[in-house]
């Protein structure tokens, strides 16, 4: 019946949209991880007061924060948001000396969630 | 108001997973001729040699941002009547009515649903008065 072929069309196309999202997922969680690491190293590696790197992971923040919201990460896109929060205030004084390891800690957390993450959907497959 | 089919789309976003998303969900849920690029300045090298029916632009990016990329738009005679919309994070919800007052038809707000996206977009041109 062609009242039936629309709705049987939808189902297929949103079935395959969910897969391909769940894929995009998944390298984006993969990605994740090297990408918090190389954000802890430049955090260590930066002087007290770089406003440079703090824009430049703040901006690593506000990406996860978006991405990680469109892709159905809750935690983790609100884990990237209190960074981003974080580093925010940190500029705006002027200084990062006394929060380096909170940062960092901040950014294990993130790098923690994308491994779960990964390992659950791991499972699920 | 006359409801021309909409037919493609320019996204434009410097977030590579979004605009993936974007392309997956308007080409894949609606059909459409969906073209992505990374920045402001992108998106005006792409429009001189294309024309599409609606820019889906994001507000918050390096270089050239949204608000930025529509003023140009704004000022290009060849461009100026391509609807424009923004797609913003709730956090800048708040700022609304002064993107709308720079010309933008409407504003989706981020996050968006990825499986709803395309309903979304086809309503807004919808409600667009075309020429």
């Amino acid at each position: 019946m062609p009242e039936e072929r629309a709705p049987r069309t939808d189902l297929r196309r949103s079935a395959a949209l969910e897969n391909q999202l769940e894929q995009i997922g998944n390298r984006f969680l993969e990605r994740l991880l090297p990408e918090c690491q190389a954000m802890v190293i430049r955090l260590e590696a930066c002087q007290p007061g770089s406003a440079q790197d703090l824009a430049d992971i703040e901006m690593f923040a506000h990406r996860i924060e978006g991405s990680g919201a469109v892709l159905g990460f809750t935690t983790l896109s609100e884990q990237a948001r209190n960074l981003q929060e974080q580093l925010q205030a940190l500029r705006a004084a002027g200084s990062l000396a006394a929060s380096r390891l909170a940062i960092a800690g901040q950014i294990g957390s993130l790098q923690n969630e994308a491994r779960a993450l990964l390992a659950k959907r791991v499972l699920r497959a | 108001m006359s409801h021309r089919p909409l037919r493609s789309v320019l996204y434009v976003d410097d977030e590579p997973d979004i605009r993936e998303v974007v392309e997956l969900s308007l080409g894949l849920g609606s059909g459409l001729k969906v073209a992505t690029c990374g920045s402001g300045e992108h998106a005006l090298q792409m429009l001189s040699t294309w024309r599409p029916d609606l820019i889906l632009l994001d507000v918050m990016m390096p270089g050239l941002d949204g608000p930025g990329t529509l003023a140009r738009l704004r000022a290009d005679p060849e461009l100026a009547r391509i609807p424009v919309v923004f797609l913003t994070a709730k956090a800048l919800q708040a700022e609304r009515q002064r993107f709308l007052s720079l010309g933008a038809v409407a504003i989706i707000a981020k996050p968006f649903d990825p499986l709803k996206l395309a309903g979304e977009v086809q309503t807004i041109w919808q409600g667009i008065e075309h020429a």
